[in-house]
């Protein structure tokens, strides 16, 4: 139910065509084409600014970041904001950085084992009410997330799950983008395969793990990293179902200290950074499957 | 219309590759260029330096007086046909054709009336209200062509239209791109990689082969007087045979040995070739087609001299001919082009026809009346009027006297011909 | 489809048992799924409508169904109802959510047009660059889309802090002179009618949601065969004809659809409204999404806020249903 504001971006955008591109032109272009890139850096440095404002705000001390107007680059860079957020008491970092991570993971694993396995009954099994199951499925899509929100909680309140981590699990345990995504990829596993594997013997659960799983190595990391990065980056949710300190996820703990501290800018951009970049860093390296994730096509 | 010129032209990559190398090629105003020649032999890019998508790295090109190497495609006024049709998927057959008069803003009227009249000639009236999706390839092919039509340009400039056609198809539209062509006498670049396109399509046909020029003349002339080993083996099907072969002279005659076969030089053929002196007691390469091999029941010419023991390796017929696959005691000959040239055929509509590893294996086309079983020794005559020689060391042909080929006019009346026939027989 | 799938009448003749192994085999799959959306994906959506007849607080007992009744009265439509009431003396959640309706529309009709207008030349421009460069504007551009909101909204905050910002900073050093302007904490700063802190959350909105249309179309653009725009050049089109009457009309689905989605997202932001600007000043940037929560878990109103919710699923879901329908044209080339 959190998941679903997840934004269906599958249903999107055209096939992916390799690249085959022309190199450059000669010089009659190389007017335009020089201020093509100074347009493009101009607008990327205005893009990454700021990340930078954020940054450089982190290594100033507290009496540059209230100057008026304010310094660009710090005066005397130095450490001492990480240093008070990783000694204070009140911000045990790690137990937060665990409970995310505790809530991404689980969250990964479950959607990529239910996605598969569903999207596998889905592609490839005809069972009655298949076709308005699935219909349904991909409808849930379109639910905003403060629909379901409500009464979510207070089904998590008769679980008893409220305040618990397992909250922010159990409920997305299948997602709609999720399974249409993988049923869009196992409609294309051979069905000889599939059949092959019958008549040599293997179980039904045993084609889905020998025959169907490692032909879904690609998409199933590219949804590995898309529910990872939504999970992490949820606040909403989290919002409503936890309201203990030590079990609160990254993003609301960000938001707590920065109320904490909203005079002290300095220590707010450096407990950002400390939440911010690490995934940033992981999600850019691996942004090349995300944005698969994200043009994929419908392929119907 | 207009003439059409190379002057030296090249096109390297900013990696350094060089695409096409030192080309020169002066192309008549109405005539029919097929530039032919392996993947990656440079003739799509010396046809899209002639459209302007390519820019030019050296030399220049002319389209009539006019120097176009900095103008941008849509001032040169070509019209071109690609591979793929490139059709505009989101507009109906007719505004596929009518783009190009409407950028150019002529009138409702004036498209129209062209648009229909390319139309009519193409046969594809009844299409211009639909949209490419829901065309056949042939029809495709058609609606890129009528695009072409209806610009009345300078040139035609056409990369591999055919090569997306099934095989009957593909034969079809050969003679009717042929007619609508000589009809408008539109200058064309015609690319292709496929020899017996070439042939039929071409007035002249420009053989390249990595970026260079290997030869460029009627396809008669490129067929019976190739100047180098490439040419001769990539024009004509099934490919030339390839013989190493030693040059001697016992008394007036000169003979060839190849392992326990020598072949006599007819006299005639000598004359042609005066710098053969310079080879006796030398290897040479000599080339033999295989409708120069008869069977010696069929020859009708006195076998001494002219005889080869081969032993049959396959029979395939072909209804009007046959072609035997067979072997002999001497060795083909392996050169970088031989090898190019079986690469290339491998993919070609005649690939089974040819032994992937060539080795001692030959081909002959023969009677099919001929009886022969495979395993089986059978002595073949050589047409010995119709034999080829090239130095081994650097492929040309030795000493081919130097004709001066006439293109244009006699060239293609002669295509004509070929194609009406060509038509006749593709019917039976 | 139909014929894709294994599992037929045809089973049983070549092997028997095979079929009662795969009918358990969905079974086993599917029965707990059906639990499970029974329980997290419908019961929501009933209960959702339910509470909106109900004047509800999870405080109050109720009755055992559901928690409705009893202390929990049944209101019929009266949320509804009272939805409607447009004159002055309308309680204060009614002009609440009137406000919040007024804020989440021009928020996500502002959104979209200003996203397009950046996106598609941005596209453009990136897939005209060189192969080897490409990855790197394109990840620029892409990397707010991968931070969390939460983060967005601290950073924007900081970046428009009227003291000490960068925004204002920047003007100082541009101008010369100490500027403090409170971009999102000063109710009577307007501009062409429309609240300036309205428009800086769009602003840092618009940075964050950028790079999904610009992969999009990036992908979209890729997808448009290189001969086709060859043959325009060839046809005599200038680089804008090339654009106005092939790259744009072959772009149409993709800049349909993927306006839908940016509508609808936009629709359902919280975190920027919720941290950065807190719905205020004045409530000039509270979206429905802010109201509904704070109505629903902080105010222990949830029969109201279930109604807003109601009205917020019926929009997104009319946009949906438009987008189901424009799915269907894709061009073949």
């Amino acid at each position: 139910m959190a998941t679903t504001a997840q934004r269906p971006a599958t249903v999107l955008a055209a096939p992916r065509a390799e690249v085959r591109r022309r190199p450059s032109r000669g010089t009659r272009h190389r007017a335009g084409r020089t201020s093509l890139y100074v347009v493009l850096t101009i607008l990327g440095v205005v893009a990454a600014l700021p990340f930078v404002w954020m940054i450089l705000a982190s290594f100033k001390d507290a009496a540059e970041i209230r100057q008026i107007p304010p310094t660009f680059w710090p005066q005397d860079a130095n450490l001492a904001n990480y240093r008070t957020i990783l000694q204070d008491p009140e911000l045990p970092l790690f137990t937060f950085y665990r409970n995310s991570a505790f809530v991404a993971v689980l969250n990964v694993i479950a959607t990529l084992f239910t996605a598969s396995l569903l999207g596998y009954v889905f592609a490839k099994f005809r069972f009655r009410g298949r076709q308005p199951l699935f219909w349904f499925i991909l409808a849930t899509m379109m639910i905003p997330a403060q629909v379901t929100m409500l009464p979510g909680y207070l089904i998590l309140l008769q679980l008893d799950l409220l305040n618990n981590l397992w909250g922010l699990i159990i409920p997305s345990f299948i997602d709609a983008f999720a399974v249409f995504l993988m049923r869009q990829f196992i409609v294309s596993v051979p069905n000889d395969e599939i059949w092959s594997a019958r008549v040599d013997g293997a179980s039904e659960w045993r084609i889905y793990r020998s025959i169907v799983l490692p032909q879904l190595r690609a998409p199933l990391a590219t949804l590995g990293l898309l529910t990872f990065m939504f999970h992490w980056n949820a606040y909403l949710w989290p919002l409503i179902v936890l309201t203990e300190q030590d079990k609160r996820t990254l993003p609301i703990i960000l938001t707590w200290y920065s109320n904490q501290h909203s005079s002290q800018a300095n220590l707010v951009m450096a407990a950002s950074v400390l939440i911010v970049i690490p995934v940033l860093i992981v999600f850019a390296l691996a942004q090349k499957w995300i944005v698969r994730g994200l043009t994929l096509t419908g392929g119907r | 219309m207009a003439t059409i010129e190379f002057d030296s032209v090249a096109k390297v990559y900013p990696d350094g590759t060089e695409a096409v190398t030192d080309l020169d090629l002066d192309i008549g105003d109405g005539e029919f260029m097929v530039l032919v020649g392996p993947s990656g032999c440079g003739k799509s890019t010396a046809l899209k330096m002639v459209a302007g998508l390519e820019e030019v790295s050296r030399g220049t090109v002319t389209i009539g007086d006019e120097v176009v190497n900095d103008l941008p495609p849509k001032d040169r006024d070509v019209a071109m046909v690609f591979q793929d049709y490139a059709l505009y998927p989101h507009m109906t057959v007719f505004e596929n054709m009518a783009f190009a008069l409407k950028i150019r803003r002529i009138g409702k009227a004036a498209t129209e009336s062209r648009v229909r009249d390319a139309a009519g000639i193409l046969g594809i009236t009844e299409l211009l209200d639909r949209r490419p999706k829901a065309l056949s390839g042939g029809q495709r092919q058609r609606v890129a062509m009528g695009r072409a039509i209806v610009r009345e340009p300078r040139a035609f400039l056409m990369d591999e239209p055919l090569s997306n056609l099934d095989a009957k198809l593909r034969v079809q539209m050969r003679a009717e791109i042929r007619r609508i062509q000589t009809n408008l006498g539109v200058t064309t670049i015609f690319v292709t990689h496929d020899q017996t396109e070439a042939m039929t399509m071409g007035d002249r046909v420009a053989v390249m082969k990595r970026g260079r020029l290997q030869q460029v003349d009627t396809p008669d002339v490129l067929y019976g007087r190739p100047t180098n080993l490439f040419v001769a083996g990539f024009i004509g099907s099934p490919a030339m045979n390839m013989i190493e072969a030693t040059v001697h002279r016992v008394d007036d005659r000169i003979g060839l040995r190849f392992g326990s076969s020598t072949l006599d030089l007819d006299a005639q053929v000598a004359e042609r070739y005066p710098e053969l002196k310079g080879f006796e007691g030398r290897r040479v390469v000599l080339g033999i087609r295989p409708e120069s091999i008869e069977h010696e029941r069929f020859a009708g010419v006195d076998p001494q001299g002219r005889t080869i023991e081969a032993t049959i390796e396959l029979r395939e017929s072909l209804g009007s001919e046959a072609l035997v696959h067979f072997t002999m005691d001497a060795q083909t000959v392996v050169t970088d082009d031989t090898r190019e040239l079986v690469r290339d055929r491998e993919d070609a509509e005649d690939a089974e026809l040819v032994v992937e590893d060539r080795g001692s294996s030959f081909v002959a086309k023969i009677d099919p009346k001929a009886r022969v079983r495979m395993g089986e020794t059978v002595p073949l005559v050589v047409d010995t009027s119709e034999l080829y020689l090239f130095d081994p060391d650097n492929g040309e042909a030795i000493a081919a006297p130097v004709e001066v080929s006439s293109p244009s006019s006699s060239g293609r009346a002669r295509v004509q011909d070929a194609v009406l026939t060509l038509e006749a027989g593709d019917d039976a | 489809m139909a014929t894709e799938a294994i599992g037929g009448v045809r089973v049983r003749r070549f092997l028997g048992g095979r079929e009662g192994a795969q009918k358990r085999f969905v079974a086993a799959v599917i029965t707990p799924a059906l639990v499970f959306m029974a329980t997290f994906m419908v019961l929501p959506i009933v209960w959702a409508f339910a509470l909106s007849f109900f004047d509800f607080s999870p405080r109050r007992a109720g009755t055992p169904i559901l928690g409705l009744g009893g202390d929990n009265p049944f209101v019929g439509l009266e949320h509804y109802r009272a939805m409607t009431d447009f004159s002055s003396d309308a309680t204060l959640n009614v002009r609440q959510f009137h406000t919040a309706a007024k804020v989440t529309v021009l928020f996500a009709f502002l959104v979209l047009p200003l996203n397009l207008i950046i996106t598609l030349p941005l596209a453009a421009m990136i897939e005209s660059v060189h192969q080897r460069v490409r990855p790197i504007y394109r990840t620029i551009f892409f990397l707010p889309v991968l931070a969390s909101s939460v983060g967005v909204a601290i950073i924007w905050g900081f970046v428009l802090h009227p003291q000490n910002g960068l925004l204002n900073g920047a003007i100082s050093r541009i101008t010369g002179n100490v500027t403090v302007i409170s971009w999102i904490s000063d109710p009577s700063f307007v501009f062409l009618g429309i609240p300036v802190a309205l428009l800086m959350v769009i602003v840092a909105y618009l940075w964050q949601d950028l790079g999904y249309n610009l992969v999009i179309f990036i992908a979209a653009l890729q997808a448009i065969p290189r001969s086709v725009t060859d043959a325009a050049r060839v046809d005599g089109a200038s680089a804008w004809q090339i654009f106005r009457h092939i790259t744009l009309p072959l772009l149409k689905p993709t800049i349909l659809l993927a306006s839908i989605l940016t509508v609808i997202s936009a629709f359902q932001v919280f975190e920027l409204f919720q941290v950065m600007t807190l719905g205020g000043p004045d409530d000039q940037t509270l979206a429905l999404s802010v109201n509904i929560y704070r109505n629903a878990f902080r105010f222990q109103q949830m029969g109201w806020a279930a109604a807003m919710s109601v009205v917020l699923f019926f929009i997104v879901f009319a946009i949906s249903l438009a987008q189901t329908r424009l799915l269907r044209s894709r061009w073949e080339y």
